[in-house]
């Protein structure tokens, strides 16, 4: 954006002098629409760039502005002509970044300044069903990658003044709107502020997408963990606005960041809400054994197959290891390969057009595993196993910790490998550690567990029956602890006929 | 950060080739294991194994082999088979009559310092060599012949009764003082192997037997059983009156058998006169009748009165030949002993001086039948 | 792992007073300990320590705590290494298995004192379930061998006290990370719950193991407490001995850590080390040793030695220090008096 630096006192000019200064400007580019005339014996310039800006709404301006039989100066212009806001810009470098975002600009010769109305004109997608995270009850609409649309849904869904909507920018050279959204009345002013400040700080040339500004602003870039949530569905962002957290919309994202994340906020879906509560929180907990289970279980098929197989029960030892006996590769190259397939099937299922991608899913699943087996490649049993982790690890609410934990699992495979049990636990002591050793936001990682929290702690593995959902997680010190008062709630079952 | 990233590399290649990894299929894991001392100072083992060739459908092997200690013995017989020999899953230890009369500590021994050795394997006696019995021709048993005779024992007993004796339980009671361990033992009949009896083992050392259908009085006194078939064998003559007499039945004998289900048994064995080493043993027994072989009217109370009566007599003798028999062998498998002990207090008793008051104790048998339930039919 | 032979050797079956025995005693400790540390408004033991002896007695005396824990740290590797060693690998060498304790140890000591305090939080949770596995063993239990109770005399019941203290050491870290405790009123609670907790764990293995095993067979068993599980199966899994022996690591690896952590404190309060380098030296040596030593009797020399140096420093040594702390308070008092 950052051009020739254009002179100070660059108007008054005459109308071809602009022209010509702005066609300079725009080499090479033959978006500009620049027409002159004469009006009441003064010359006007009205320029713009066709395809930004809505043209009926010019073509209105234009007969408002030739049909008047008077004079005009910028002054009448901008009192009289009652269309959108009018703006006076004299800096040339403004008018250039105003006419690229859909601004209309008049200029009457030897004024001070061009006048200018924003009557953009952008093109965006309709509000669509969420993709990645996609619910069974619930609202179903996804963010779009617009900002004022983005902002309208959740204007619309927290009508209170005390939704604060900041706005700042960021990048310096390609600069880019960011809004931080938080309740006044519930968020923590510390998070609030060290949001603030790392926004703030933020000195990059420019931010490509809120994924990418979650990971400026992250608490450590090495860490294996998100540590900020990342959704695209309006009902969870305003739901944990409303639970106290900080938001962050960026302009030209359909993803929404909050903060701060929990890796049990990651276990977490709305859709536990909107269940009762007994299967809400027989899903949760599901979702959590699923996640462990998909780290855990191929690492542990290798390190039993390979060294402990004191640990399985005669009956099934006997079934392992005749499907084992004719695999000519050890359990650790055996698993690697196997997972490595399953990998090279979800990556191909994801690039892939949506029904391309059902059939690789046929293909690579039940064709391949077949032959696998059949060739003597595999076993059965690691074929079962396999597939059962990359199930389990699908049923992660949140992509970004979905993917964490395809990553996790190979190291712990290579582990387990090498050494067996000792190697497995390791490497789940390490990774414990690890998320000790997270932030989000200066929160530790395993909240409520770590510091324990025990109001919070049941809240976190069961979907709390809703009269009992009175609070929010006490260990974020949110300004209103208490969502409604609990003795009214139940007050309403009891009413008096 | 990074460093600690870049040390976890460096940690992760310096891992590789670390141990000797065992894969299962590279393993001939030892199912079962015979022992005999066939010469002084010579012991053979036989060992079942399963092992996972992809060219063969065959998963189980016997292997035997000689040398002057068990593990000796084990590398001899690996020469034999073309897979490494592992022995973290024995279900089964045999000794064969002649090396248990002769001790077995020593072979126990091993299997109890290695770690790897599980502990709840079972010990068994085999009537004739245990090589004898793990070479059964295969054709009558559709199973691994380890495997059989792990579910033998394991289905003749519910939690942990006779016969399952565990490497645990047989050590456990080997050095409590004042109780001698039990063993199963296997015979063979019809080239099946067959549960044939309670081998009473004086310390290491078997000394006699008791035979199979005492098994569930020796559990009875022992710990409280549950829901087993008990066989008694009562006379006729005190039902003669209560008899149905219909023209088809014939009295065939003097004996009525019957078998009824043992719904709960309960014992408590107390130290009457420390002295004079008396002992108390009270059994109260709930059944449940299953079948009787004569017919007899049950719509009498007083039937069932007599019927609980011939019951209690008849399991009070069984008793006092058990122990009778205990007592010439000399072994204390009702662990006599050890309440003998917990009396002595002070003076501590020692395995020795058991040994010499043993022969002389006297226990009073009070057994208490109750009939609950009589079938169907009156 | 192995308490309940030591404790049943000394003991025989009423190794469960010792036990209690023992809590008392630690009770007291821990009280003289606080009464000690409230003397002071926001100071460790090394300081307290050359605060009341001067600064070379005092920097001796952390020296010898440096020592103290510095075996320990040492021990806990042996003791750890050697169970794997036994009941898992062979093969493997003690040097591979050291060095991932050393680098989990150190990344967790490397995120400060609150990851420290993290992991002696959540690996005191995780390994919880075990417990339940124990029903099988105490299925087994023959409670004959618990009698005749009482049967102990005193002497034997108070040396079963001593063998105690190797188990429950530990406690006595709270001479050095009171002053980062933020709720101090709640301490002494939360020591007295802690210590009682340990003790209990303690108890509860050795009174299974005592019903589990034959006496004789039980002075013979190294690991009891592993032993205990080796005959629990289910229709799934067997042989769970092999997951309680790498569950264990959770349970050593907070020792470690505050071992690890109190050490490098020290050696910046008393020499000035920055931890930074002191870490990773100590880290090293260690693995080295454990590397190095490999023997059973070494093992059990060094855990012995340690035990007995633990009563005197930890269980004898507090009171001698409170009686100080006094003395010094008196003489102090009277000396402001006459000033005035």
């Amino acid at each position: 954006m950052r051009r020739r630096k254009v002179k100070q006192g660059f108007f008054p000019t005459t109308i071809n002098q602009l022209k010509e200064t702005l066609e300079k400007q725009f080499e090479n580019n033959s978006d500009l629409m620049f027409s002159s005339f004469t009006h009441q014996g003064k010359k006007l310039a009205v320029f713009y760039i066709p395809y930004q800006i809505e043209s009926n709404k010019l073509e209105k301006l234009l007969k408002t502005l030739l049909s008047e039989e008077k004079e005009w100066t910028s002054e009448t212009l901008l009192n009289e002509i009652p269309l959108g806001s009018g703006k006076k810009t004299s800096d040339l470098q403004q008018i250039l970044t105003k006419l690229i975002v859909g601004e209309i600009f008049i200029y009457i010769e030897n004024e001070n300044e061009a006048i200018s109305y924003q009557e953009e004109s952008r093109e965006k997608r309709n509000l669509e069903k969420a993709e990645t995270e996609s619910l069974v009850l619930g609202p179903k609409i996804a963010f779009t990658e617009s900002l004022e649309t983005n902002l309208n849904i959740i204007r619309w869904e927290i009508r209170s003044p005390d939704l604060v909507l900041e706005e700042l920018t960021i990048g310096k050279d390609l600069p880019c709107k960011v809004r931080m959204i938080y309740l006044k009345t519930v968020a923590n002013d510390q998070d609030i502020q060290t949001m603030r400040q790392r926004l703030q700080d933020l000195d990059v040339d420019m931010v490509e997408d809120a994924a990418v500004l979650a990971q400026y602003i992250e608490d450590s870039e090495t860490n294996l963990f998100p540590q900020l949530e990342t959704t695209e569905l309006p009902d969870r962002f305003i739901f944990e606005i409303n639970e106290g957290k900080v938001g962050v919309l960026v302009e030209n994202s359909p993803t929404g960041i909050l903060a701060p994340a929990t890796i049990f906020s990651f276990l977490k879906s709305t859709e536990d809400l909107y269940m009762r509560w007994q299967t809400g929180s027989f899903l949760r907990l599901l979702r959590m054994i699923a996640i462990f289970l998909s780290i855990i279980i191929t690492p542990l098929y290798v390190a039993i197959v390979s060294f402990h197989y004191g640990i399985i029960p005669t009956q099934l030892l006997v079934s392992i290891g005749k499907s084992r006996a004719a695999v000519p590769f050890p359990p650790l190259v055996e698993a690697l390969l196997l997972e490595f397939l399953i990998e090279l099937l979800r990556e191909a299922g994801a690039r892939l057009p949506t029904k391309v991608g059902q059939t690789m899913g046929i293909v690579g699943g039940i064709v391949i595993g077949q032959a696998a087996v059949d060739a003597g490649l595999t076993s059965n049993i690691l074929i079962i196993v396999v597939a059962m982790s990359a199930l389990a690890s699908f049923t992660a609410p949140s992509y970004l910790l979905g993917t964490t934990v395809r990553l996790v699992r190979f190291p712990l495979i290579l582990l387990s490998g090498f050494l067996g049990f000792y190697g497995l636990m390791f490497g789940l002591c390490l990774l414990i550690i690890h998320m000790l050793r997270t932030k989000s936001l200066g929160h530790s990682y395993l909240i409520p567990v770590y510091p324990l929290n025990i109001s919070d702690f049941l809240g976190v593995f069961i979907r709390l029956p809703i009269r009992y959902n009175y609070k929010r997680m006490e260990s974020y010190h949110p300004k209103k602890l208490f969502r409604f008062p609990k003795k009214e709630a139940l007050g309403k079952k009891h009413m008096k006929k | 950060m990074l460093k600690h990233f870049v040390l976890f590399g460096l940690l992760l290649s310096t891992l590789t080739g670390c141990i000797a990894a065992q894969e299962v299929e590279s393993l001939g894991i030892i199912n079962a294991r015979g022992v005999d001392e066939i010469d002084e100072n010579v012991i053979e083992t036989t060992l079942i194994l399963f092992q996972f060739d992809s060219q063969s459908d065959q998963i189980t092997k016997k292997v035997s082999g000689q040398g002057a200690t068990v593990k000796s013995a084990l590398n001899d017989a690996n020469r034999e088979s073309n897979f490494k020999l592992a022995p973290g899953k024995i279900e089964l230890e045999i000794y064969g009559k002649e090396t248990a009369e002769g001790g077995i500590f020593n072979y126990l021994d091993t299997l109890n310092r290695d770690a790897t050795i599980p502990d709840n394997l079972n010990i068994a006696i085999s009537d004739t060599t245990a090589k004898a019995l793990l070479s059964l021709n295969k054709e009558d048993v559709a199973m691994n012949l380890g495997q059989y005779l792990h579910r033998i024992i394991a289905e003749s007993s519910s939690d942990h009764l006779f016969p399952r004796v565990t490497l645990q339980d047989f050590i456990s009671h080997l050095y409590d003082v004042g109780k001698d361990p039990v063993l199963p033992i296997f015979e063979i009949h019809d080239n099946l192997p067959k549960l044939s009896a309670i081998g009473l083992m004086q310390d290491d050392k078997l000394m006699g037997s008791l035979p199979s259908s005492d098994i569930n009085l020796f559990n009875m006194h022992m710990e409280t059983v549950k829901k087993v078939i008990l066989n008694l064998d009562i006379p006729v003559q005190p039902f003669e009156k209560y008899l149905e007499k219909e023209d088809f039945i014939r009295i065939d004998s003097d004996v009525l058998h019957t078998s009824s289900n043992l719904i709960k048994s309960r014992s408590k064995t107390t130290l009457m006169d420390k002295d004079a080493l008396k002992f108390k043993t009270k059994l109260s027994v709930k059944l449940d009748l299953l079948e009787l072989s004569e017919k007899i009217l049950l719509t009498d109370k007083q039937v069932i009165d007599i019927l609980e009566k011939e019951f209690e007599k008849n399991i009070i003798s069984r008793y006092e030949t058990i122990l009778a028999k205990m007592q010439e062998l000399n072994t204390d498998a009702f662990g006599y002993g050890t309440i003998y002990r917990i009396h002595a207090k002070k003076n501590k008793l020692s395995a020795a001086e058991w040994r010499k008051l043993f022969p002389n104790i006297q226990v009073d048998f009070q057994i208490d039948v109750e009939i609950i339930q009589h079938g169907s039919i009156m | 792992m192995g308490v309940p032979r030591f404790i049943f050797k000394v003991a025989h079956q009423d190794a469960w007073i010792s036990i209690l025995v023992t809590l008392v005693w630690m009770l007291l400790v821990i009280q003289v300990m606080l009464m000690i540390l409230k003397q002071y408004k926001n100071a460790d033991l090394y300081g307290i320590q050359v605060d009341l002896f001067g600064k070379w007695i005092g920097k001796l005396l952390g020296t010898v705590y440096i020592f103290f824990y510095f075996v320990s740290l040492v021990t806990v590797y042996l003791n750890y290494i050697e169970v794997v060693h036994v009941f898992l690998y062979p093969t493997l060498s003690p040097f591979v298995m050291a060095i991932l304790l050393a680098f989990l140890a150190l990344y967790t000591v490397m995120g400060g004192f609150h990851v420290a305090v993290g992991i002696s939080f959540i690996f005191f949770f995780l390994p919880q379930w075990l417990w339940f596995l124990l029903y099988d063993p105490i299925s087994r239990m023959d409670f004959d061998h618990f009698l005749p109770m009482f049967d102990a005399s005193f002497t034997q019941i108070m040396k079963g006290a001593k063998v105690t203290i190797y188990s429950v050491l530990g406690f006595e870290i709270l001479f050095f990370i009171y002053p980062y405790l933020s709720n101090k009123k709640k301490v002494r609670r939360s020591a007295f719950w802690a210590v009682s907790f340990s003790s209990f764990v303690v108890m509860t293995c050795t009174v299974i193991s005592i019903g589990y095993f034959s006496p004789h067979d039980l002075s013979d068993v190294n690991w009891s407490v592993i032993t205990l599980y080796k005959s629990v199966s289910f229709s799934f899994i067997e042989r769970l001995d092999y997951i309680v022996v790498v569950e264990w690591m959770m349970i050593v690896l907070p020792n470690l850590v505050l071992l690890l952590w109190v050490i490098s404190q020290g050696l910046k309060r008393i020499y000035n080390v920055p931890p930074k380098y002191s870490l990773y030296i100590i880290s090293a040596i260690c693995v080295l040793l454990a590397s190095i030593i490999k023997k059973y009797d070494t093992i059990h020399f060094i855990t012995n030695f340690i035990a007995k140096f633990g009563f005197w420093l930890v269980f004898i040594y507090p009171f001698f220090l409170l009686l100080f702390v006094w003395i010094k308070k008196l003489l102090f008092r009277k000396e402001s008096s006459q000033n005035a």
